[in-house]
């Protein structure tokens, strides 16, 4: 049985549904993030959990136990906020003392899990600064440090890297899952940044419009997207838009106009429309004449470790993502041809449009 | 600041640009009306004033230019005087209570409501503060005069006897009023300061584990202690020096330092000594100001960075 | 989005509830006593009677007494603000010599006690030659109400792009066009709550006035105040219901306009 459930969780706010039956398990020690974009109802579905907010329908079970009902105080979840709510009128121990004080932990106790917690997030120097004194990145590590010091069975974290800047935002990505690690505590992640959820969970929950559009690991998230909403939030796509047909040898194909691409791993299905995704590194390009199809490269970027290709072609516009392994190969107006495997062809299903009605 | 200073350095400088030298005078050009109005009409009636203050009164020679320090050897010695200071600075620390223990809640309470009511009870809370103090306290004194609702209410509970009952001339009665007159004060200098708190912070200590009101205690008033001790300045500095209320309330029953100095000059016509009252309570009413605004300011500066 | 935790408890309305009781009674009760058909302080509790507003219609004195301080409001208020504008500008973009001490200086009517500044006044006045008349009343009222004029028009001032005015001089406007064209309309919000919270406060003073106003030349407040000396009838209570319904819809318009919260926190 899973550590924690969340079954058909729901918010109403009058009239709109900002959470709309959300079911989730998550087992004990796993790092699952609530991915989409703003006003999907993540954020909201993290205040159900913490019981700032109380559902309207559905249930929320921890190892058994009923918590829909429970007091946030009474809660025992560690928190980290958004904007890292730390006290400022309070030292940094202080800080982090807070949740002991309250849970009437003795002050020599106290004192040596907090230096131990601080020495954790590598903040012990620091102890008697006050929160404005430290820099964006300490913050967010006393913010963790006090949340992970009453030792909680669920960590919340609420967008807790969206307010440092993106260098220390990867730096911070790796730390606080090998801080996460080693404590082993079951984590919940609200974000929006797709990167951050892909590259931190174990599990991704896909959400948009109240409701989830996919559960799975990362890497099926990204490969295997369950819909267009999935395929355009997690990472850049090529969406193509076509038909289902057979090709001579009786075989599943995907035709666009008179071209007909060779599908992959797909079983028999009807004929009839549908449309393809394909990411942009599985996107070749090869000379003139010699891919599947011919365009004409529209524009350049070059992105570091890659460059991305704008390329005119007779499917419509086409992104690919060519590794940096020394200078462009191609120019801008230079004729191309375009090519890709048939298992780079991702089939996909339109958005279910939920039982309940009421799309804000 | 004079303006030789200026000249001085001014000239003092290595070469001047025509155009830096006149774009340096601007700000005199600007602010001179302002300044030389201040100058002539706070400046010299103040002077004038701490000048009175030292001359000669006889009841029936009337003020004489002899200078003298009797004055002030009165209003810093005479028990008479220490009664209406005291009175006074009792009756601000009174009001001021009350007003943290009214205002502050209530200003969180606001805060924490929803449109439209949170600025309908805004506008409420602060309109009064616009409304004549004449008026308001007149309402006080329909309230709880001898016929007022107050004494109906009482009465008709058979808790006060037939005779009525009055808080006039009391000094309960011109703390409820003052307390009404300021207490809007304290509403906005903590909302000010709730403006800046992250409400946030609350949730936190309720996730670690805090009752509701340890939060309040612990992690919000904490944070918006800047402003009730701001807020608590403003009404300390108005009561010690309010007029209109004690003298309507506590009429002459009930003197306080502003009604004293009232009578001294437009009853007694004891001018020298009004002025004297008035520099004393000018220059106490400067320094509670002065030092405590100080000491908050060096409480906060390492943990809230305002004062 | 609300926060479930972050509502108000019972006991906190309830608080709420007396909180705003206490505030509207004596408001409310001085309406109340203003519509009695006796002729003594009373509740209308045989009928409504508008015969003290009537009243106030039989007596010159209070009507002159309150185009006074409607002039007197007015003519302060607006030198004030026109003292303020130059002033404050001054004080937020240029640091020059004594800039400190001005700003001290301008603000200082804050701190010293009306009553203090009431008896200055009267000395001062009295020795130049002007007592009593209405030019007195307009410095006196100038020197007291310029602090929020200042205040609210330095917020403005200090909380201007002024990038705006640079992009303008670039564009080939001169410094008072710049000035006229682009600061002006900008700062106009803090401008006019400052002439608003001026004139209310100067309309509705009364310590300092005693002192200075005389019988030719007074105020409605003054007025009132030397009346309640004498007796209380409800007289007072019509002529205050009348204040409050004025002031009421002074104030509807001053928060559509400016934010009463904002120009309020001028005052403190």
């Amino acid at each position: 049985m899973s550590f924690l459930t969340l079954e058909s969780l729901t918010k109403h706010y009058g009239d709109t549904a900002a959470v709309k039956g959300l079911d989730l398990s998550i087992e004990q020690g796993e790092f699952v993030s609530l991915l989409g974009p703003s006003g999907c109802g993540k954020t909201t579905t993290l205040q159900m959990i913490a019981g700032f907010v109380t559902p309207t329908a559905g249930r929320l079970v921890m190892d058994g136990r009923d918590m829909t009902d429970l007091a946030p105080n009474a809660r025992g979840f560690g928190i980290v906020f958004q904007s890292y709510a730390l006290f400022p009128h309070m030292t940094i121990s202080e800080n982090v003392g807070f949740g002991l004080e309250m849970r009437k932990i003795a002050a020599h106790e106290r004192t040596r899990r907090i230096r131990q917690v601080l020495e954790l997030v590598r903040l012990d120097h620091l102890n008697d600064r006050y929160p404005r004194e430290l820099s964006g990145g300490q913050r967010q590590r006393v913010a963790l440090a006090r949340a992970l010091v009453i030792e909680p069975p669920l960590l919340l974290l609420d967008e807790p890297l969206s307010n440092l800047d993106a260098k220390l935002r990867e730096d911070m990505q790796l730390e606080l899952r090998n801080i996460q690690r080693n404590v082993g505590t079951t984590t919940l992640m609200v974000t929006h940044d797709q990167g951050e959820a892909l590259s931190m969970s174990d599990r991704v929950v896909v959400m948009d419009q109240g409701c989830v559009k996919q559960i799975a690991e990362p890497f099926r998230a990204y490969e295997e997207p369950a819909d267009i909403f999935v395929s355009t939030f997690v990472g850049k796509t090529n969406l193509l838009d076509g038909r289902m047909a057979s090709n001579d040898a009786g075989l599943p194909c995907f035709e666009m106009g008179r071209q007909r691409f060779e599908l992959a791993g797909i079983g028999m299905m009807e004929d009839g429309p549908v449309r393809v995704s394909i990411r942009p590194e599985r996107v070749e390009m090869t000379p003139w004449q010699q891919g599947l199809v011919d365009g004409r490269v529209k524009t350049r970027q070059f992105a570091g470790d890659h460059w991305l290709y704008q390329i005119e072609t007779s499917v419509g516009l086409l992104l690919a993502n060519c590794p940096n392994c020394g200078p462009a190969g191609f120019d801008i107006g230079d004729e191309v041809g375009v090519r890709w495997t048939p298992d780079s062809v991702r089939l996909l299903r339109e958005s279910p449009t939920p039982a309940a009605g009421g799309m804000s | 600041m004079s303006e030789m200073t200026l000249e001085s350095r001014m000239a003092g400088r290595s070469r001047p640009s025509v155009r830096s030298r006149s774009l340096a005078w601007i700000p005199f050009w600007l602010t001179g009306p302002a300044a030389v109005f201040f100058l002539v009409l706070l400046g010299m009636p103040l002077l004038m004033t701490l000048v009175l203050s030292f001359y000669t009164f006889d009841y029936t020679a009337g003020i004489s230019e002899t200078l003298t320090l009797s004055n002030y050897t009165d209003v810093l010695f005479d028990g008479y005087f220490h009664e209406i200071f005291l009175r006074t600075y009792e009756i601000s620390l009174i009001t001021t209570l009350c007003c943290v223990v009214l205002g502050a809640p209530e200003a969180y309470i606001i805060y924490r409501m929803r449109r439209p009511w949170r600025s309908i009870c805004l506008l409420i809370t602060l309109g009064p503060l616009l409304i004549s103090v004449v008026v308001r306290t007149l309402g006080w004194v329909l309230l709880i005069g001898g016929n007022g609702l107050l004494s109906q209410f009482m009465q008709a509970l058979g808790l006060a006897g037939t005779r009525g009952f009055s808080l006039m001339y009391t000094q309960t009665g011109v703390v409820i009023a003052m307390v009404h007159v300021l207490v809007p004060f304290m509403v906005i200098s903590v909302w000010a300061s709730l403006r800046k708190v992250d409400l946030s912070t609350g949730d936190a200590a309720l996730s670690l584990g805090a009752k509701p009101f340890t939060v309040l205690r612990r992690v919000i008033f904490p944070q918006v202690l800047p402003g009730v001790l701001s807020g608590s300045l403003i009404i300390f500095a108005l009561t010690a020096s309010y007029f209109a209320t004690p003298s309507i309330i506590g009429g002459r029953r009930l003197k306080v330092v502003a009604t004293s100095v009232y009578d001294e000059y437009l009853s007694t016509m004891n001018w020298p000594l009004g002025a004297s009252i008035s520099i004393v309570l000018l220059v106490l009413n400067v320094v509670i100001v002065m030092s405590y605004s100080r000491w908050v300011e060096r409480r906060f500066r390492r943990t809230l960075g305002e004062g | 989005m609300s926060v479930d935790s972050r509502r108000n408890g019972r006991a906190a309305l309830a608080f709420h509830t007396l909180f705003m009781i206490f505030l509207l009674a004596p408001l409310v009760v001085v309406i109340l006593v203003a519509f009695t058909p006796e002729g003594y302080l009373s509740y209308p509790t045989h009928g409504f009677s508008l015969r003290w507003f009537r009243e106030i219609l039989a007596r010159p004195d209070f009507i002159k007494a309150f185009y006074q301080s409607l002039n007197l409001g007015l003519v302060s208020a607006t030198l004030a603000t026109v003292l303020s504008i130059p002033a404050a500008l001054a004080l937020a973009r240029f640091r020059f010599t004594g800039r400190e001490f001005l700003n001290g200086l301008f603000l200082s009517p804050l701190m010293i006690p009306h009553i203090v500044l009431g008896v200055a006044f009267l000395r001062f006045f009295s020795q130049i030659g002007i007592g009593g008349t209405f030019a007195s009343l307009v410095f006196a009222h100038v020197v007291i109400i310029m602090p929020y004029t200042l205040r609210l028009v330095l917020a403005a001032v200090m909380g201007l792009d002024r990038e705006t005015e640079r992009a303008a001089i670039s564009l080939g406007a001169s410094p008072w066009t710049g000035f006229r064209r682009i600061t002006l309309p900008q700062i106009l919000p803090g401008v006019a709550g400052g002439w608003m919270l001026a004139f209310i406060t100067s309309f509705d003073e009364l310590t300092m006035t005693v002192f200075v106003a005389s019988p030719g030349n007074t105020t409605l407040p003054v007025k009132m105040y030397n009346y309640i000396e004498q007796t209380i009838d409800p007289l007072l209570a019509s002529v205050s219901t009348v204040i409050i319904v004025l002031t009421v819809a002074f104030m509807l318009v001053l928060d559509r306009f400016y934010g009463l919260d904002r120009v309020l926190s001028g005052k403190g």
